[in-house]
């Protein structure tokens, strides 16, 4: 090979190299605004607070001295292991409710977007020392809340519809206010494009139509405020913007990633087994009376009908990872997401697990679809 | 004049000023999120690629090198949601073992009287009025049974229940080996193992149960509680035939199977799973 065709190799070496890198960047970077993590947002703390509540229910069957595993169980489950959590080392009461307690708390706090920066990784770490405690309790309903939760410790999901926006615009509005009050050079009230004056965010991710700024176009920033006021603002995350964000698509990519993980292997599961391909899954499912909630063995009348149902969720989850990602097969892979597992929620008894994974199918849809469907009272006008 | 910009809604990228990750970071986090995603599929390949013979060297080597990360993180799932197919349910019962003539009240209300002293052992009670809390206790019978949707509520904590049962169900090991069992010494090392631990589990969840049933004596630093004995059933799922045609109901308790702690009886012939015999329920539709 000649010492030009050598080169000419080495550099289509390197700029297909450099296109798969920055495409890469691009997938996994690329800014986006804050809607669909929020909504994740919302729907995962509020659920944490459910879980630990559960767990508070019947407390003393889950810890304690008289606990249904006790910790010489968990001791020995977890020999081998490297599961870690503080509820391992005491078998108080006391501890494992206040334990129970805050991580509720945490969880609604999570809901409504406070401190967000600091009370996702709060819900995290806590509802991951109570799995560690609690193992043989747990199933997918506990994976999925923590897969996400884990996420959102990434992203800026407190971006918009949180109490953090919220506070911010306060803050801002009051220092606005004590500028003007104190000689009022050039400040005032941010108006929106309406001419009224910003209220609370109504929800919308828009950096600019938050960011208040002085007459000469300065936007006011933490630094604006007095120093010991702004390391406040800025420790809480209360100076956020609403900017687009490469944190955002990091956590939703990985959150979308992780989802086609869980779809695939579940498919390659469903695929070793024979009910799944005679059709007859979809009747089993049903006639589990552990599992029922509704009475679903009246399709045992439609053989056919049941074998259909069972090969769509099985080539639908078979298929997932690929077919959720075109935009012309989105929709249509969405759409039986939600059926699937609205139907596992209303029928299989397992309503909280049917609802976040639901929840956590909304990771596709788009934030300006989410953005513009909502702020339009339910009428969406673009696709997915 | 303050002023304020105008919102810009047409695309969730073009926002501008971004917050654009700065450019040295870049690699570093493509590798982080390279890192995180092999670990969370560490899980699923070392899971799916165990036989008989032997797990995938690969992705044996791959789920060892992640599993600090993969285990605290708790991403060491397989995903087989109802896979390979849907399986039979399993339940716990907690039966009485009193001491004779013992009188007590359990812990949802239950009076129970002076208890029998004799009954089949094996003869578990089991039937539709277990459900009623206000039955009668007797020895031999269901003192609390899970999972079940009459006691735990509301529905998550059910479930809860229901994980535990099967949880102790898959991790059940045989009181004794078969003598053909005993000449594998690996299996032996194994099935002692797993016998210490289902050992220990069956002891913590019976003296949980029995501290849950027994009635809490403000004298002593622990309540005194009757004997429990935990028992594992099993509900096969039925047919269509079964449910559709024969008008079998799936909470039918006569479905429910008795699964045996030790593979032998005493006369030394190994034992199949009891079916338990019920009074007759009037069949109908499910």
């Amino acid at each position: 090979m000649t010492k030009e065709a050598v080169s000419t190799n080495e550099s289509s070496l390197k700029s297909a190299l450099r296109t798969v890198y920055s495409n890469l960047e691009n997938f996994f970077l690329a800014p986006r605004t804050a809607e669909t993590l929020a909504t994740l947002r919302i729907a995962t703390g509020a659920m944490l607070c459910y879980i630990h509540c559960i767990w508070i229910l019947d407390l003393t069957s889950f810890f304690g001295a008289n606990a249904l595993l006790n910790l010489e169980v968990l001791d020995t489950l977890h020999a081998k292991s490297y599961k870690w959590t503080y509820l391992a080392s005491s078998d108080s009461l006391a501890v494992a409710l206040i334990h129970e307690v805050l991580a509720a708390i945490v969880g609604v706090l999570l809901a409504v977007g406070f401190a967000t920066r600091w009370t996702s990784i709060a819900a995290w770490f806590l509802t991951l020392m109570t799995v560690h405690r609690l193992t043989p309790f747990l199933f997918g309903l506990d994976q999925i809340t923590l897969m996400l939760v884990l996420y959102l410790c990434v992203g800026r999901s407190a971006s918009c519809w949180s109490v953090d926006v919220w506070l911010g615009e306060r803050l801002r509005r009051a220092r606005l206010r004590g500028a003007q009050l104190q000689g009022g050079k050039g400040t005032a009230l941010s108006k929106s494009s309406n001419g009224q004056p910003n209220g609370p965010s109504n929800g919308s991710a828009n950096y600019s139509a938050r960011v208040s700024v002085h007459a000469n176009g300065t936007p006011i920033t933490p630094e604006s405020f007095p120093a010991r006021v702004s390391g406040i603002v800025r420790w809480m995350g209360w100076d956020d913007d609403g900017r687009a964000c490469w944190c955002n698509t990091l956590a939703t990519r990985l959150i979308q990633l992780h989802l086609c993980f869980i779809y695939f292997f579940g498919g390659l599961g469903k695929l070793r087994g024979g009910m799944w391909w005679d059709g007859t899954a979809m009747w089993f499912s049903a006639a589990s009376y552990e599992y029922q909630s509704l009475d679903l063995t009246w399709i045992g009348y439609y053989p056919i009908f049941g074998a259909i149902l069972t090969h769509i969720t099985l080539f639908w989850e078979v298929t997932y990872f690929a077919l959720v990602w075109p935009k012309q097969t989105r929709l249509f892979v969405l759409a039986i997401a939600v059926m699937v597992h609205a139907g596992i929620g209303i029928f299989l008894g397992m309503i909280t697990f049917g609802w976040m994974m639901i929840v956590a199918n909304l990771a596709f849809v788009e934030p300006k679809w989410l953005r513009r469907y909502l702020l339009s009272n339910g009428k969406p006008n673009d696709s997915i | 004049m303050a002023t304020s910009r105008r919102p810009n809604q047409e695309d969730d990228h073009e926002e501008s000023p971004s917050r654009r990750c700065p450019r040295k970071w870049v690699p570093c986090v493509l590798v982080l999120v390279g890192f995180h995603l092999l670990a969370v599929v560490a899980e699923p390949l070392h899971f799916f690629s165990r036989s008989e013979v032997q797990s995938s060297p690969e992705f044996a080597a791959l789920r060892r090198t992640f599993a600090p990360y993969v285990e605290w993180l708790y991403l060491d799932h397989g995903y087989f949601f109802f896979a390979p197919n849907p399986g039979p349910s399993h339940l716990v019962a907690a039966m009485l073992v009193p001491e004779a003539g013992q009188t007590w009240t359990s812990s949802f209300g239950a009076s129970a009287g002076s208890l029998p002293e004799t009954d089949t052992p094996n003869r578990v009670g089991i039937s539709d009025r277990h459900l009623n809390p206000k039955n009668q206790l007797a020895n031999g019978e269901i003192a609390y049974l899970f999972p079940d949707r009459t006691r735990q509520w509301p529905r998550l904590l059910y479930h809860r229940y229901f994980m535990l049962s099967e949880f102790y169900n898959n991790v059940f090991a045989p009181s004794e080996l078969l003598p053909d069992d005993r000449q594998d010494l690996e299996f032996v090392a194994r099935w002692e193992q797993d016998r210490e631990f289902y050992a220990l589990l069956q002891k913590s969840m019976t003296n949980s149960m029995a501290y849950r049933l027994s009635k809490p004596d403000p004298t002593m630093d622990r309540p005194q509680g009757p004997g429990v004995n935990l028992v594992r059933l099993e509900r096969p799922l039925p047919t269509v035939e079964q449910i559709l045609k024969q008008g079998l109901r799936l909470n039918d308790s006569r479905n429910l199977e008795v699964l045996p702690e030790s593979p032998r009886i005493p006369s030394g012939e190994s034992v199949q799973p009891q079916r338990l015999k019920f009074p007759s329920i009037p069949s109908g539709k499910p």
